[in-house]
């Protein structure tokens, strides 16, 4: 395994480096969203290890190194849109979501509240819940998010609205 | 506004993203990494000899135009107005095989592929979208290029340039590609995402690269096409690909014989017909058995050959019941080698 260089500049790094840097400070938060979107843990850690590959192949070429995280981020959607559309064209149908886990901390109505938001987003178009994960989960400002999905600040603000309105009707019927 | 809906939606997010525990990674990230940091060569000098051979012409002669600086070839930051790169030239009138994507009427948003023998300008970028802009798929499949020029009275839409670096190709356009089909028109055309697939797809095969295309309207980038607002350059969707995907060897690869050519597939009854080219001879051909029905499966060829440069073309045949009259040759790949 490669150590990291002490030279915390990102512009400085090799791609091992960059790689080693991102990876013990994004790869948990990145493989738990891609899970998120993808509703399986096993093509969500595939989908972000190409990342990460894809990163360190183009890191000598990457002009803003520092943008590293966000080129990991849109790789990722990118991979699990891929994989959606993968296995919508091979099963012509979603895995159903995984059941949600009660945490010992919460109330069982509290806990059946929050599996019926996340029911609620997984039936979201993707692009909405996409929207949404980045911006509840992943707390990602709006420029990012367009950033990230390569959509316009307006198409942002709009998949935002749509989807949390959805997701207020069953909150409040919840 | 922050209200108890968002409150909640955050607090369960975190909760189930707290729930999900990744497996260390890190070294097989960097043993993929370094397996696949070999060079890549997008075209081979044998790959135009076997191009003109597979056609009519002779003489193909393979012209690079001068390198791109290396800043050039970043892709965020690839909004020169300038094309930088290099146009990939054969002689004027050489006939090159091209792979020209189309899309499934089905709404799967699935492309088709046929091969197609394009008399070429001498730019075979160029030749790729013109080739796309007026082809023809017939009534099964949907080409949202033909569509362009459908209004006699409007500014014909024409590809000014095609230029590639190892990180982007562009593509330059003289007009706005606008909205095809009008309101009461009686035409189809795919969905904007679709119509940009194929160019992407026949482009990375025709200039044997896998790097994103950024469309350019007179030098500048263009913000919206067929009807869609357009952000940067548009990647391959590797899930609407024809059915035949070469994983090894790579493009511009030095391999040793016997040479292992591996992908997965899915065809007509599993079908995969392959060929090895050397020049205009070609040496060796068989066919192999992938995936069929729509679901991928894994094949591979193992091919003997003595030292030199090949092209390797995989399809599958027309003749076997698939995509009727678009062409004899369906979801043809190529891919470049030099045995040593």
């Amino acid at each position: 395994m490669t150590e990291p260089t002490t030279d915390s500049s990102p512009a400085a790094w090799s791609a091992d480096d960059a790689v080693t840097h991102l990876y013990s400070g994004h790869y948990a938060t990145l493989v738990r969203l891609a899970t998120m979107l993808l509703r399986d843990q096993g093509s969500a850690e595939e989908v972000v290890q190409d990342a990460y590959v894809a990163l360190h192949q183009r890191w000598k070429r990457l002009k803003e190194p520092d943008r590293a995280l966000a080129y990991l981020r849109t790789s990722v959607v990118n991979g699990a849109r891929s994989q959606l559309r993968r296995r919508s064209v091979a099963a012509r149908h979603l895995p159903q979501p995984p059941a949600a886990v009660d945490s010992a901390e919460t109330s069982a109505l509290a806990a059946e509240q929050r599996h019926q938001l996340l029911a609620a987003l997984d039936r979201l178009p993707d692009r909405q819940r996409e929207v949404l994960l980045l911006r509840y989960y992943l707390d990602l400002s709006e420029a990012d998010i367009a950033n990230t999905l390569r959509i316009s600040r307006g198409a942002v603000k709009t998949h935002s609205s749509r989807g949390l309105a959805a997701l207020r009707t069953t909150w409040r019927q919840s | 506004m922050n209200d108890s809906t968002e409150t909640a939606l955050r607090e369960a997010l975190q909760e189930r993203g707290d729930s999900i525990s990744p497996a260390p990674s890190l070294p097989r990230i960097l043993h993929r990494a370094a397996r696949t940091t070999a060079p890549r060569r997008r075209w081979l000098p044998v790959g135009v000899a076997a191009l003109a051979a597979a056609g009519l012409a002779t003489g193909a002669v393979l012209v690079f135009g001068p390198s791109a600086p290396d800043d050039a070839a970043d892709v965020p930051a690839a909004q020169s107005s300038e094309p930088s790169g290099e146009t990939v030239t054969v002689a004027p009138g050489s006939v090159v095989p091209m792979a020209l994507h189309y899309v499934r009427r089905d709404a799967s948003g699935l492309l088709v592929s046929g091969e197609f023998e394009v008399a070429s300008s001498g730019d075979v970028g160029v030749d790729a979208v013109q080739a796309l802009i007026e082809g023809d798929p017939g009534a099964a499949f949907l080409n949202g290029w033909a569509g362009l020029n459908r209004d006699p009275e409007a500014d014909p839409v024409r590809v000014e340039s095609v230029t590639v670096t190892d990180e982007l190709v562009t593509v330059d356009f003289n007009r706005f590609l606008g909205v095809t089909c009008g309101p009461g028109d009686r035409c189809v055309d795919p969905p904007a995402d679709s119509t940009l697939q194929q160019l992407v797809h026949t482009l990375q095969s025709t200039l044997r690269t896998d790097a994103p295309v950024l469309l350019t309207v007179a030098g500048s980038p263009a913000t919206e096409a067929f009807g869609e607002p357009l952000d940067g350059p548009v990647a391959a969707d590797p899930a609407v690909a024809p059915g035949i995907r070469v994983l090894a060897p790579e493009q511009g690869a030095s391999v040793s014989s016997p040479v292992v050519v591996a992908g997965e597939s899915t065809s007509f009854e599993g079908n995969v017909q392959w060929e090895a080219r050397r020049g205009d001879e070609v040496v060796d051909a068989g066919f192999t058995t992938g995936g069929s029905m729509g679901e991928l499966a894994p094949f591979e060829v193992s091919i003997q050959l003595p030292p030199g440069d090949y092209t390797i073309a995989l399809w599958e045949d027309n003749a076997a019941g698939g995509a009727e009259g678009l062409a004899r040759r369906l979801s043809p790949v190529y891919v470049d080698v030099t045995v040593e």
